[in-house]
């Protein structure tokens, strides 16, 4: 934890999880306009420092969601398929893992997981994904 | 959705005032043909939606009995609530007044049912509002989880034992949002609950926080377990102290924990401080963030 500044709030992206070694589950609960942004800070810290053996779900929460996603999967999400690779790499041997993406209410569904899929393709044929919907979601972020 | 669920409360004060005992102690002949059990486990599926269970508590006889431990679960003693039970002639600054939606609720036995309490009167909760309707508030015994908004910890640190001893078998799950004065009185008020599980603490009051002057560490005889969730929320805009952690007299045992607006040196602590026992973390990054 020694060169990641001290205040503020995008910084808990950041923490140390290598003393953290029954840890099973991992969830970011953020607006999605903040999606494109969260690989650059996962690769860099978060998930190198996992290291507990039973660490099997990594969750994305997602709010705020547009009625429509008219432009690209990569615009609409960023890098993720530099997180795809990653997570692949460092958990091909575990058999149970899984992400998870939960949203609430969503008006074009289909296009929603298509983007993801195409952003996440390694995980995608591995059947790692899962699309949840929530709908306690919509009122967090109301 | 508090909100929401005040609304529902009122209205369902106004018509509780009607008298359904006898109704509830009627023979019943099941709904539809359907066994008690079924009807049972279909309101169980409505938890939560009042809704609906008020709608259903008045379809039928077999509905009746299945819904109303589930309506009157949650206590709401909020400003609108206790003005809604307040006779006009009774001037709205009398004490007495405060929580007069406790008295109404437990007059009318509802009071058996509550399993949680959610009390947030619309300006500081002291001990004093309170003590006109102890009586009925000592009658929750079996509460399982309990919210306060803008509580003062020190005022009620010579009350602890003498308001809230009748939660201590059954309380698991305290949320303080907004507590006021410094960070050890709130957990003085916090750890006194000898079954604690779960603690939430949302958005600590900054004036008071970092009170200067020698105020002792929380000494509590047999601390509580807290292998539960803790949730901390809105401490980014004052300084939490970072020696939290070893406040807490038996350590941090939480399996699930919540952070948002948390500096990350103080996220950093406590993660580290429950790393032998924690299993699931959620990280709240809020609009703001970059």
């Amino acid at each position: 934890m020694a060169n990641f500044p001290v205040t503020g709030n995008v910084q808990l992206a950041y923490l140390d999880y290598a003393e953290n070694v029954v840890l099973r589950r991992l969830t970011f609960r953020l607006p999605f306009s903040h999606v494109p942004a969260l690989p650059a800070k996962l690769i860099a810290t978060t998930f190198p420092t996992i290291t507990s053996l039973l660490f099997c779900e990594f969750v994305l929460e997602l709010g705020k969601l547009p009625s429509q996603f008219t432009q690209s999967s990569s615009k609409h999400w960023g890098p993720w398929d530099k997180i795809d690779r990653f997570l692949d790499d460092k958990f091909a041997e575990g058999a149970d893992f899984k992400v998870v993406i939960r949203t609430g209410k969503l008006y074009d569904r289909e296009t929603f997981q298509t983007h993801a899929k195409e952003r996440l393709p390694l995980l995608a044929r591995r059947g790692w994904i899962q699309f949840e919907t929530s709908y306690s979601i919509d009122k967090y972020w109301r | 959705m508090v909100e929401a669920a005040d609304e529902e409360m009122v209205e369902g004060a106004a018509e509780d005032l009607v008298d359904l005992d006898p109704v509830c102690a009627a023979v019943h002949h099941g709904c539809m043909g359907l066994p008690q059990e079924l009807v049972d486990h279909t309101m169980e599926m409505l938890h939560g939606d009042l809704r609906a269970l008020k709608a259903c508590s008045l379809t039928c006889k077999a509905m009746f009995p299945s819904t109303r431990h589930l309506i009157h679960q949650t206590l709401y003693l909020t400003l609108r609530n206790n003005r809604s039970v307040l006779p006009r002639h009774l001037a709205r600054r009398h004490r007495d007044a405060e929580l007069r939606f406790l008295t109404f609720m437990g007059k009318r036995g509802f009071l058996q049912y509550t399993r949680h309490v959610y009390i947030r009167m619309g300006h500081i909760f002291t001990p004093d509002f309170l003590m006109p309707h102890l009586d009925h508030f000592r009658s929750l015994d079996r509460v399982h989880s309990l919210t306060i908004v803008a509580c003062d910890a020190l005022l009620w640190q010579d009350h602890h034992d003498t308001i809230f001893t009748h939660l201590y078998p059954t309380l698991t799950s305290l949320a303080l949002h907004r507590p006021l004065n410094h960070y050890r009185h709130v957990l003085q008020l916090a750890l006194r609950f000898p079954n604690l599980q779960n603690l939430c603490i949302e958005h600590p009051a900054d004036s008071e926080w970092i009170r200067p002057g020698l105020i002792t560490p929380a000494t509590i005889d047999v601390p509580p377990p807290l292998r539960g969730h803790f949730r901390l929320v809105g401490v980014g805009a004052v300084q939490w102290p970072t020696e939290f952690s070893r406040e807490l007299p038996g350590g941090i045992n939480f399996r699930s924990v919540e952070l948002q607006d948390v500096p990350c040196n103080q996220g950093q602590r406590i993660i580290r401080a429950s790393a032998g026992t924690l299993e699931d973390l959620t990280i709240v990054l809020r609009d703001g963030a970059r």
